[in-house]
This record gives structure tokens, C-alpha cells and sequence, in this order.
């Protein structure tokens, strides 16, 4: 199994212990899980289409786009049988979502799913999830990267099961992935502008470093190249042949040799010489963008920018270049550095902003000042307005039925809006608003993509990219033009390329947009149908009276040649070009000047590259669809349950005894309903065997915005703590709890916990029964940005209130306040300060006692060895990069480590019981880095003090510092 | 508290010492396992010496099924079998993918005894009359000849990792290592009598028509050699080359995974025809009087005339084969990829019976003694009786 599906399990084990933990009140884990929420707005109707081949999992509303994506993956399926040349034997259940919106709100997985996830394969039940955008291409694409997994993943079990290798670790990451995208994208324009960028701007990561990427975007494209190599090289043979010999070594570097015939260094030399072979070359009719352009800004992404002219010449954009995705403001100034930006809406801290799309949808700015922008609000994507000058939102626009919004483009009066639409069924289109009558008008209703819509400078035309032409069939996507008079669409483009993001030039004489038909994404322009010159507009058929006459299309003209690639043209009055250039994997905002003059008097391409295409009707294609009718068979979605982890294990403490049990999780399909099973004994006599049983089962409701967990519970056993030194307890009863996510970013908790408890104390031998009822409500709030070892922004909230009551017998009474409250401000993109709050108290009679010390709280202080039934702690620290990359090279290997924190810390605070006498405190230095993507380790050394005066810990007299440095190594993420 | 007694160093007495050591030894006898056989027990048809049966890899048997088929057993080995099953006297032998020998009586159904396992490695053994010629894929010492007599190895050497089944013929044993070098080893002694390179890399097994000797590549040539390894000639096929050819009539038919099938002048290495499959052809075809048989990954059975290629039928499995046909009397078997094992007419490929196994037919059916026998799933061992 790779690494990263390893992790994926470990995580999620822990994820469920601790909300296990967390669910029975009085354990350590309530108090320090925060967390953002995965909102469930939707309850899907959810039906099977059994094929051939595939379960697929689908709601009524997407029948449409379920029937063409059966049909998709039945084909794939062909194909991978083909190449792989086994057949599966087991049904492989498909699970479509109509929009990225609603993927978001999958249980199929337990963490939140980013935006630049296009799907997966779940291997612990063989699912492959896939949410549509709108493109039925880019869906086909990604249902056949996910059968690829299936593929592999089945091969190199059967092929492992049969060699008995129990314990392999699989193909590495690069080679999954790599060959996912390989088999399904093939060589795209898309992997070569980054490898052109890797290679040129030398970041390409060898392949006996590749796990320094793993997992990373960079590493994915890497792969996809490894992968043709092989192909180019040796054979596509060769490819299956590292599958079917993946079982000789644990070390893939073994199997390379095996296979190929070559070691892993004589390997990475040739594809890296390949490479700069194939790339180095294009330097001579291409450019590096940074060379020939003027950049606008320099750092991070920067992305769809939108001309403004306010008191002086401006750029609005997207970036998020502070880890946040925000909406900025920037002078359009030709400068060493860039210019100072201004936050005109802060995107990604509160459901107003949850998202901008901001790799899939634009903005714009119209003559008034007037700002439209999408962003993802709840439910659904809200068309905004904000006046620029005064950084005002005057509209907050939502449509019914539309789910997702993309890329507004106001009309020339600042009257209407013209955007794409995402609609619950999955269709993608364009859709004309009028603000002052509020009337929402659908100017395409078809299975066809309609994208990055431009209104023409008169306001009749209306520019946007489509699937809908010839080229579409095969994934390409052309330029159209829709006449607002008759409701004509006419093509502009042809060809089997991809030309997006047109927009005109302020004279109409031309229309700028993006193609990848040089082989990576560069702008062109396309003479305008507005222009003066009639002959063309004609010629499209744009005029009154022409009839269905064949068309004769502009030849389109390359602008930029970029060796890595452009988007997003944006025209200023001027004549200027804005747009955005990829380069160093970065990509950045670049002004190209006087480009429409220059254009102008540029010789206009020959006649003959025209060529005479069918009308559109001619050119339109369709899909073919799998329905419950034909191939396929339709039944309702019934829950059932299956394994998900089933884990034992054995534990052995020189005090505790020994200790053994197993715990086991149990979900639907859809992971809407799951099941938590846990047993364990800590016997130590044959006697104590039945008394010693612990066991708890839950049952957790995921299906409704509303999350439920019922569970019943029986713990018994030795207990020790500093409070109560050591002590018998058992404990049985059940629990109801309940999270409701307000939204992403806050929740309301509570629970009910009922729970018989006989607890007797060694020490004195004193014996009390109670029958306790705990109520716990809490509001957590998380909206905090992480960065290598800890959050650097944001803040993280829970409040919690609770009563602990024995209703049989008033043993016990007490009530709880928790308040953990941690905000971290940014001082720069790696630098923060971050501040924490936190009291915990327990009062009245029996009150549980907490912990304090060590390095997650109290630093320089023994782990947890502070108990007091109240707690209170301060801490400020300063969190900085310290070192960027530290490795050791030896000649058998090396190991390296990057973005090493440092820490400046102060943290005051104590455990107590009726008083605060004296507060305790440490000031010191810490150092910490990740390891692995989950284990932090860290270091901290200062000295500690003590304030003997609580109530005047202001002042500096009261302060008795120890002399000694004290040192403390452990590991955990920064509060 | 009890007071601690002065520590005393153990003594190892001679006569424990040998104890322990004839232990030790009779253990390690045990791992090795024993296992002779006697010439004169045998049954002259009980004879499947290496994959395909014979030299020409033809797996054509002259017995004729009647249907349904009766099973008589199902048994289970202890790891992946690999595709070679080898029959000789009462004894089924398979070699496992993690390094073992199995083997056991098909008359009294005994169970699978272990004769050779050690260490993890892919196995393979061909029957070469008086021993087991065994290659282990990845090890040194990788080529080992044990002598059935005796019970014990005679000769062993390393020739680098092999892929492809070895083929016996005349006394001499001919395989293809995974580098492309082509041996031909007298069985005698294990010495090399004659090497050749196929300069590129090499998975397929070689076959024989009298004394041509073809081997495929990977990148997709046909080579031809005399017996001394002497190049004949080469054919050009389009793709990688993962099955062996098959010999018949003084053709070679040969399939790649470009899905082109084609019939050899095994002689003068003349294309005589070609047919182009939609998938990859990777095992051997099967050919009979008139026709020849083979399969692609398009999931289809093919039924070509054996003299010019022409289609005369087709089958769809369903899924894709998962190893070469068998000719029985009338009757074509195989297996494919949906635990199925088809028995189709051979006049015109329509379905006489068919058999749903408990994982994915993984080797092809061998005949001998009236019983047909093949494997399935991971490690599971079917035999039926033909009549």
C-alpha cells in the first residue's frame, strides 16, 4: 500500500478515537479539537444504475448526467481491460456527484475536500467518487483516472497475494498517480507548461527524491511524465511489467532494475536528459514571460485580473498569497518591486467568502466602479457587488437553481451581468441577469460547457467558450459568439484545441483569448464580428437575412509565445493586455503594453488559413448514455454495512498490567451511517476477567446537516492520577450527542451522558456509587490557517458549559466552563503571533480534576503533572522560519528536512484547586518541524518562573526566575 | 525476599550438543523435502512435460470430452500457481509464485506434498524425462536440475532472472533469459552448448517446429535460430511479445500485444497471413486440423483458417482470457478472466459447457489420463473427468 494510503487510514483511526474520546465527557479529548465542519446541505434521493460493470451511486436530478457518465465509465472500463488485460471481478460501485458543491458534502470521506480535488479511490471499500463541473470531457477524464486506481490497485494485489507479500508497500505515489494521469489524460498542454517551467526554471525533482513531493501537484505532473518516458522508451509493455514485478522488492528502485534493465540513477539521468533535450530547444522560438513582459506582482498566485480606473490606473485580482485566497487592489505601475496591495474582500474565514474559485472563475470590474465577483456563501455561490471606492457590497445576488456561479462579465452600461451557471442537474450554461429588474434569463439550456462569457463593447454580442463545436467530441473546446437580438450562436473558432477566456479589445477590433493549439496555453487574438469591417460578420452570418450558408471563419493569430503559458486576458481602455503568466510555479500578473495598437498594424494573416466549416447544427455532437431502461437497471439506495478497520492489539505497562481488545468501524456506501465498535480487557487474574470487560458501540448519523451519535458504554477497571491517586472505577450507561455546523466554520455541540458509576479509592478505601447525568453544550469556531507545524492566522474558538449531577444519590454536582480561545496574528507569510486563553473549570462537589504541563501547554514543566480542578494558562508566542532546509548527505543515502519554526515563547498559567496562589511560568526558545505530514517533533529550552503573588503577576519584583535552562523535547503540532 | 543465589554458567554436554545438531539437521532435511520417482510405475500417456505439452506448445489431446463435465476434486496449494502445470506418471506438479515445489498422486487424490521451498521467489519446472529442470525467476544459482532418481539436485547454475517457461526438447533444454540472452543447456550436466543474444529484453517462452526454434521480444521481433543458435531469420509482428508461438504444419503462429496474429513459414520465416485483433494477443493460440485458435484481450475467441486466416468464428468471453486454449478432441477450453472456463465447439465456437470457478482461471487446462485439470483464483486446483 503506498504511503499516502497508509496515512489516510492511520488518520482516520485517530480521527475516530478521538471522537470517540471526545463523545464521552470527562476525557482530555473535548478540550482540544477544533476543527472546520463538513456542512451536509443537501439529502440526496439516492438511486443505483446498475451496469455491466458498475454500481452507480446518483440523486434524480442528475439522471441525465449519470446515464452519459455510465456510458463513460463502461467505455473506460473497455479500454483499461484492454491495456491492463485483466477483468475485475467484483462490481465497482461509482459514486457521481452533479457538482464539486455537492461533493464537498461527501461522507465517503471524513475530511473536508478542497476545491482542487477532482475525485478519488477509496480502496477500504473499492469506491471511485467523481463530482461533475459542468464539462462532460473533464468528467470522462477523471472517471477514467479513477478506474486507473481500480485497475492498479487490483493488479498489484493479485499480484502481491499470490507472491504472499503481506507486508509490501505497493508502487510509489509518483507512479499511481503518474499512470492515472498518463492512462487518462494522456500527454496534455497542461503537463507540458509545467514540466517546460520545472525543467527551464530547474525545479524538476529527481526521481530518487520524489518523496520530498509526494503528494503535491508538482509531483502528479512529474509522474505523468515518467510515465510517457517509459511509454516512449521501453514500451507500454514495460509499464505492466513494473506492476506485475512490483512484488520483488519493497524498494521500487529494485524493480526499476529488474524491468528496465537499468539502476534508478541511470534512470532519472536519462528522462532528466530527455527532458532538457525535448524543452531547451523551444527557448528559441519562446520566452520566459519575466523576460518580455512587465510584471505586476511577483510573489504566490495571482490570478484573474480585472482592470479598474479609479484615481489612477489599478488592477483588481485574486491571489492568496497569504495562504488565504482574498480579492486585492493594486496600482497598475511598472516597478522594481510590487506595487502595495490593498485586501478589498478577505476571502476563506467566514461563510460570507467561503471560496472565490479562484482557478475557475473570474472577475470583473465595470466603468462605474463596480466590482462582481462569485463566491461560495453556504449552500450555494452568490453573484456579489461592491462599489470599489468605498470597498462597499451593494449587491448579494443567489438563483434557486443554481448551485455554482463562474466568471461575471458586466454589459457595457453596468445594467447586466452574464455569467455561467451550474445548475443541481449539472448542466453548465450561460445565464443573463438584469439587475434592475432582477430577472434571471437562461440564454443556453444544454449538455454542452458554456464558460468565461465576454460582452462585446456594444453590448449585443456576447463571446464565450464552448465544447459544442466539432472538436468538442474529443475534449476541445472553441470560441462562439451569441447574438443577444436573435439568440444565434455562430462559431468563431474550430479545431480540436482548447480556446478559453475570450475578451475584446476596447476598439472591437479583435477578441484576445487563451489556446493551448501551440502546444501550451498562450494568447491569441481572432478578428472581432464587431469590427468595422463587415465582410466578417457577414461571413459569420451575424447579419440580417443570412441563412444557414457555410461559414468562413477568421484564422486565429498567436500574440504571446511564452515557453510556459498565459490566461486571463484583460484589456485596459488603453489598449494594454493584463494577463496571467505561469512561470516558476508561480503564477503572476504581467501588463503587456500597447498590444492593441501593435495589433492593429500588424499583417493580418493570410486568407488561406480560413477554411469553409459547417453551420452549427452541423457541428453539434452528442453523448452516449447507459439508461435503467437499456443496459442499465435502476433500484433505490439501501444502506449496507461493511467493514471498514478492524484493528487489535495488545498492550503490556509494568503497572497498568496487560491490556488487550480490538475495535472495529463499520459504514454504508455512502458513509452516511457508521458504527463504532470497541472491546477490551484489562484483567490481570482470571477473576477480574468479567469485571474487566470495556466496551463501547456508537452509532454516528452523518446524513442531515444535523450530526447525531447515540452510543452505549461499560468501562471497568484500575485507574490512577495524581488527584485521586489509585482507584477502582466502573462505569456503564449510553450517551446522545449532537453537532450542528452553523457553518463551515462554527458549530454548536451538546451532548447527554448518562452513566452509572462505582468508584472506590485505594488509598482510604472509600466507595461511592452515583448515577450521573452530564449535559455539555459548546460552540466551537475555527477559521485558522496552518502552516508546516501550526496555525499562522485566524483564530480558534470553544466555549463550552456543562453540569455533572449524581441524581441518585448527590455524591456528585458540579458544573464546567471551558474557554479555549487562540488567535494567531499574521506578521508576515511565514511569521505570526500567536496568543492563547485558556481556563477550564470544574466546581462543586467530585469535580473532575484537569491536567497541565508540558509541551502542548505550560512549557518546561513535567507532562500533565499539574491537576486542579481549575485551570488557567496564557501563552504568547512568536512563530518564525528558522531554518528553510537542513540535509545530511552520506554516501549510502542522506535525509533532509525543510521548513524548520522557530518559536519565542511566554506561557504563565496554573492548576489549582480554591486558589490561585502562585502562578507558574516559562520564557524560552523552541524549535519544530514536521515529519511526514503528520508527526511533529519539537524542542523547547528557557527558563521557568514563578509569580508568587498571583493577583500582581504585573509586576516584575514578584517574578523568581530558576536559574537553569530547562529542555524539553517532544512531539505535537503549535496550539 | 528470597536472597539471590550466585549465578552458574551452563554446561553443554557432548551428547546434548549432538542431539541438537541431529535436530537441526533432520529439520533442515525436512525443509527440503524428498521426492523420487520410478520410471517403471508410469503410465506412457500420463505425460505434460511443459506448458503446452510439447516443444511446438501446441496443447492439442485427442481426447473427447463428454458434458457435463464431472468434477472430482478441488483442491488448494499453498501460494499462487504459476501458468505451468506438469503432469508425468501419477503425479500432478505445479510450481508456486512464492517458491515452492507441490506435488501430489492424482490416482489416490493424496494431498500436496511439498518436495522443494525455499526462500520467495517465482518458480517455474518443466519435466525433461529422469528430473525437474526448476528456474527460479529472480535468484542466483537461479537454474537447477533435480534429479528425480535420486531425490536430490545435480547440477545448478546461475544464467540472471528469467521470465519466460523453459522448453525441452532432444535432450537439450532452451530458454530465454530476461536480458535476451538464448541458451541451450545439455540436461545432462547443465553445460551451455550454444548461446545467441536477442539484443532486446525477453517474456515469452520459445517454441519448436522440428528444428527451428523461434523466440519472441519485447519489442515485438520473432527470432528464429537452427539448433546450434544460429539466426534464421526475424519477423516483425508490431507489438511486445508476451506469448509463445505455437507450431504447427511448418508454421509458426504468433500473436502480439499490437493484436496482430500471424502465420510463419517456420523455414524461411515468410509471412504467409495476418490478422489484426482490436486487443492485446497475450498467450498462446491452439492449433487443430483446420483451424487456429486464439484470444485477445477484446475479449473475443477467435476461429481463423489455419490457411489463409480466415475468420471462420468468434466467441466473447465476457472478460478477457487469462491463458492459452486447449484442443480436446473436438472441444476448445478456456479460461478467462470472469472465473469462467469455457468448453466451445470447435466447428463453430458455440458454447457446450462452461464452468464458474471460485476466482480468475489462471493457467491453461492440461489432459492426461482422462482427466482435465487446471487452476483458478490464487491457489485453487480443479480436476475433472473428461468422461
Amino acid at each position: 500500500m503506498s504511503g499516502a494510503r497508509f496515512l489516510h487510514i492511520l488518520r482516520r483511526s485517530l480521527l475516530l478515537l478521538a471522537a470517540l474520546a471526545g463523545l464521552i465527557p470527562g476525557g482530555a479529548g473535548a478540550q482540544y479539537y477544533f476543527g472546520r465542519n463538513k456542512v451536509i446541505y443537501n439529502h440526496f434521493d439516492w438511486r443505483i444504475l446498475q451496469t455491466d460493470h458498475f454500481d452507480i451511486y446518483h440523486y434524480p436530478e442528475m439522471r441525465e448526467l449519470t446515464e452519459i457518465g455510465a456510458a463513460c465509465a463502461e467505455e473506460s472500463y473497455r479500454f483499461l481491460e484492454n491495456k491492463f488485460g485483466i477483468s475485475l471481478t467484483e462490481r465497482i460501485p461509482l459514486i457521481f456527484y452533479a457538482t464539486h458543491a455537492h461533493f464537498q458534502e461527501s461522507n465517503t470521506i471524513s475530511y473536508l475536500i478542497p476545491e482542487g480535488v477532482g475525485g478519488f479511490f477509496e480502496f477500504l471499500k473499492g469506491r471511485v467518487v467523481v463530482p461533475a463541473n459542468g464539462s462532460i470531457p473533464e468528467f470522462k477524464r477523471v472517471i477514467r483516472h479513477e478506474l486507473v486506481h481500480v485497475f492498479t490497485h487490483a493488479r498489484v494485489n493479485r499480484v502481491l497475494r499470490e507472491h504472499k507479500q503481506r507486508t509490501h508497500p505497493g508502487l510509489p505515489l509518483w507512479f499511481i498517480e503518474g499512470l492515472a494521469e498518463y492512462w487518462s489524460a494522456g500527454w496534455d498542454s497542461e503537463a507540458e507548461m509545467f514540466l517546460r517551467d520545472a525543467v527551464i526554471n530547474n525545479y524538476l525533482c529527481p526521481v530518487t527524491g520524489i518523496y520530498q513531493i509526494n503528494g503535491t501537484f508538482l509531483m502528479y505532473k512529474e509522474g505523468q511524465s515518467l510515465l510517457r518516458f517509459i511509454d516512449q522508451g521501453w514500451g507500454e509493455d514495460k509499464i505492466l511489467q513494473l506492476i506485475e514485478n512490483v512484488w520483488v522488492s519493497p524498494y521500487f528502485s529494485e524493480v526499476i532494475k529488474l524491468t528496465l534493465g537499468i539502476d534508478l540513477r541511470e534512470f532519472d539521468e536519462r528522462w532528466n536528459y530527455a527532458l532538457k533535450k525535448e524543452k531547451y530547444p523551444l527557448l528559441g522560438e519562446n520566452d520566459a514571460a519575466s523576460r518580455v513582459t512587465t510584471p505586476i506582482t511577483r510573489q504566490g498566485i495571482n490570478i484573474k485580473p480585472a482592470y479598474y480606473e479609479g484615481d489612477s490606473a489599478q488592477v483588481v485580482f485574486i491571489s492568496n498569497r497569504t495562504g488565504y485566497a482574498n480579492i486585492y487592489l493594486a496600482a497598475l505601475a511598472e516597478a522594481e518591486k510590487e506595487p502595495p496591495m490593498e485586501v478589498v474582500v478577505a476571502g476563506e474565514r467566514s461563510e460570507a467568502f467561503e471560496s472565490f474559485h479562484m482557478l475557475n472563475s473570474a472577475i470583473d470590474v465595470n466603468g462605474r466602479g463596480e466590482l462582481a465577483f462569485i463566491s461560495k456563501s453556504g449552500e450555494r455561490d452568490l453573484l456579489y457587488i461592491m462599489e470599489l471606492p468605498e470597498k462597499k457590497i451593494t449587491g448579494r445576488h443567489g438563483f434557486e437553481k443554481l448551485v455554482s456561479l463562474f466568471s461575471p462579465s458586466w454589459s457595457p452600461d453596468g445594467r447586466r451581468l452574464v455569467f455561467t451557471g451550474l445548475a443541481f442537474s449539472g448542466r453548465r450554461d450561460l445565464y443573463l441577469y438584469d439587475r434592475e429588474s432582477g430577472e434571471l434569463t437562461s440564454l443556453t439550456d444544454d449538455l454542452f460547457d458554456d464558460k468565461d462569457p465576454a460582452f462585446s463593447p456594444d453590448g449585443r454580442l456576447i463571446a464565450f467558450s464552448s465544447d459544442r463545436g466539432a472538436g468538442g467530441a474529443k475534449g476541445g473546446y472553441n470560441l462562439f459568439i451569441y447574438d443577444l437580438a436573435g439568440g444565434d450562436i455562430t462559431p468563431l473558432t474550430r479545431g480540436e484545441a482548447h480556446d478559453q477566456m475570450p475578451a475584446w479589445s476596447p476598439d472591437s477590433s479583435c477578441i484576445a483569448f487563451v489556446s493551448d493549439r501551440s502546444g501550451t496555453q498562450n494568447i491569441w487574438v481572432v478578428e472581432s464580428p464587431a469590427a468595422a469591417a463587415p465582410s466578417l460578420a457577414e461571413r459569420l452570418g451575424l447579419q440580417p437575412g443570412a441563412g444557414a450558408a457555410p461559414l468562413h471563419l477568421p484564422a486565429p493569430r498567436q500574440v504571446t509565445r511564452f515557453i510556459t503559458g498565459a490566461y486571463d486576458p484583460e484589456w485596459t481602455p488603453q489598449g494594454d493586455l493584463l494577463f496571467t503568466v505561469f512561470e516558476k510555479f508561480a503564477f503572476n500578473i504581467s501588463l503587456e503594453r500597447d498590444l492593441a495598437a501593435r495589433l492593429r498594424a500588424a499583417q493580418q494573416p493570410a486568407a488561406a488559413e480560413e477554411a469553409p466549416v459547417d453551420t452549427l447544427a452541423g457541428t453539434a455532437w452528442s453523448y452516449e448514455r447507459i439508461s435503467g431502461e437499456g443496459e442499465g437497471r435502476e433500484i433505490r439506495y439501501r444502506s449496507k454495512f461493511s467493514l471498514d478497520i478492524a484493528q487489535s492489539q495488545i498492550t503490556q505497562d509494568p503497572i497498568f498490567g496487560t491490556s488487550g481488545g480490538a475495535q472495529m468501524v463499520v459504514s454504508d456506501m455512502l458513509g452516511n451511517y457508521q458504527y463504532f465498535f470497541l472491546l477490551y480487557n484489562t484483567a490481570r487474574v482470571q477473576s477480574e476477567l468479567l469485571s474487566s470487560f470495556n466496551f463501547a458501540l456508537s452509532r454516528v448519523d452523518l446524513s442531515h446537516r444535523t450530526n447525531f451519535a447515540v452510543g452505549l458504554f461499560h468501562f471497568a477497571g484500575r485507574y490512577y492520577n495524581r488527584y485521586d491517586l489509585w482507584f477502582w472505577e466502573r462505569r456503564y450507561g449510553g450517551y446522545t450527542a449532537l453537532s450542528y455546523p452553523l457553518s463551515k466554520f462554527d458549530r454548536i455541540e451538546a451532548s447527554l451522558n448518562v452513566r452509572s458509576s462505582d468508584k472506590e479509592w485505594y488509598a482510604d478505601g472509600y466507595r461511592r456509587k452515583a448515577l450521573l447525568v452530564s449535559n455539555f453544550v459548546s460552540y466551537v469556531q475555527d477559521n485558522s490557517l496552518w502552516g508546516p507545524t501550526g496555525p499562522l492566522d485566524g483564530s480558534r474558538i470553544n466555549l463550552t458549559l456543562g453540569t455533572t449531577v449524581d441524581v441518585a444519590n448527590a455524591n456528585v454536582r458540579f458544573g464546567t466552563a471551558i474557554i479555549d480561545y487562540r488567535r494567531y496574528f499574521r506578521l508576515s507569510t511565514q511569521a505570526a503571533h500567536a496568543l492563547r486563553l485558556w481556563t477550564q473549570i470544574n466546581h462543586g462537589k467530585e469535580a473532575t480534576p484537569f491536567v497541565m504541563g508540558g509541551s502542548w501547554d505550560l512549557r518546561g514543566y513535567r507532562f500533565w503533572r499539574l491537576w486542579g480542578t481549575k485551570v488557567a494558562l496564557l501563552s504568547n508566542e512568536l512563530r518564525f522560519p528558522f531554518i528553510d532546509r537542513f540535509s545530511l548527505k552520506f554516501p549510502f543515502g542522506g535525509v533532509a528536512i525543510s521548513s524548520i519554526r522557530g518559536a519565542l515563547f511566554a506561557d504563565v498559567g496554573n492548576a489549582w484547586d480554591e486558589r490561585l496562589e502562585e502562578l507558574l511560568g516559562s520564557a524560552g526558545f523552541g524549535v519544530r518541524f514536521q515529519l511526514g505530514g503528520m508527526l511533529v517533533l519539537r524542542f523547547d529550552t528557557g527558563r521557568k518562573f514563578l509569580i508568587r503573588d498571583a493577583g500582581r503577576f504585573y509586576q516584575p519584583r514578584q517574578y523568581d526566575f530558576e536559574k537553569a535552562l530547562f529542555t524539553q523535547f517532544f512531539f505535537g503540532w503549535d496550539f | 525476599m528470597r536472597a539471590l543465589l550466585p549465578s552458574r554458567r551452563p554446561q553443554i554436554r557432548p551428547r546434548s550438543l549432538r542431539l541438537g545438531v541431529l535436530l537441526l539437521a533432520l529439520l533442515f532435511l525436512a525443509g527440503c523435502g524428498r521426492f523420487t520417482w520410478k520410471p517403471a510405475a508410469a503410465a506412457p500417456e500420463l505425460v505434460w512435460p511443459q506448458l503446452g505439452g510439447s516443444p511446438a506448445r501446441n496443447a492439442v489431446v485427442p481426447d473427447e470430452p463428454c458434458f457435463p463435465l464431472r468434477q472430482l476434486w478441488m483442491k488448494r496449494a499453498t501460494g499462487g500457481i504459476n501458468p505451468s502445470l506438469i503432469g508425468f506418471g501419477e503425479w500432478l506438479l505445479y510450481a508456486t509464485k512464492d517458491g515452492k515445489i507441490e506435488g501430489f498422486n492424482l490416482r489416490s487424490g493424496a494431498k500436496p506434498d511439498r518436495i522443494l521451498g525455499r526462500n520467495n521467489t517465482a518458480l517455474t519446472c518443466v519435466w525433461s524425462g529422469d528430473g525437474l529442470v526448476l528456474v527460479k525467476r529472480l535468484r542466483a544459482d537461479n537454474l537447477l536440475f533435480y534429479d528425480l532418481d535420486r531425490g536430490r539436485m545435480r547440477w545448478q547454475r546461475s544464467i540472471g532472472p528469467v521470465m519466460g517457461e523453459p522448453l525441452v526438447a532432444g535432450g537439450r533444454l532452451y530458454l530465454a533469459t530476461l536480458r535476451g540472452r538464448l541458451l541451450a543447456i545439455a540436461l545432462e550436466d547443465g553445460a551451455i552448448l550454444a548461446e545467441a543474444s536477442l539484443s532486446h529484453d525477453c517474456l515469452a517462452a520459445p517454441a519448436m517446429s522440428d528444428t527451428v526454434l523461434a523466440v519472441g521480444d519485447d519489442r515485438g521481433l520473432l527470432h528464429a535460430f537452427n539448433s546450434r543458435l544460429e539466426s534464421l531469420w526475424q519477423y516483425e509482428t508490431g507489438g511486445a511479445l508476451r506469448a509463445p508461438a505455437v507450431a504447427g504444419g511448418g508454421l509458426f503462429y504468433i500473436g502480439s500485444t499490437s493484436g496482430r496474429f500471424s502465420a510463419i513459414d517456420a523455414v524461411s520465416g515468410a509471412e504467409r497471413w495476418r490478422f489484426e485483433s482490436p486487443g492485446k494477443i497475450l498467450y498462446a493460440a491452439a492449433v487443430s486440423d483446420s483451424l487456429v485458435l486464439f484470444a485477445s484481450t477484446s475479449n473475443l475467441v477467435y476461429g481463423l483458417d489455419r490457411t489463409d486466416g480466415r475468420l471462420v468464428w468468434q466467441f466473447d468471453l465476457g472478460a478477457v482470457p487469462a491463458a492459452a486454449p486447449l484442443i480436446c478432441g473436438s472441444t476448445l477450453f478456456i479460461g478467462a478472466a470472469n472465473k469462467k472456463l469455457y468448453a466451445l465447439s470447435l466447428a463453430d465456437g458455440r458454447e457446450l459447457w462452461s464452468f464458474t470457478a471460485k476466482g480468475r482461471i489462471s493457467t491453461s487446462p492440461v489432459v492426461f489420463g482422462g482427466r482435465l485439470i487446471f487452476a483458478a483464483g490464487y491457489d485453487y486446483l480443479y480436476c475433472f473427468a473428461l468422461r
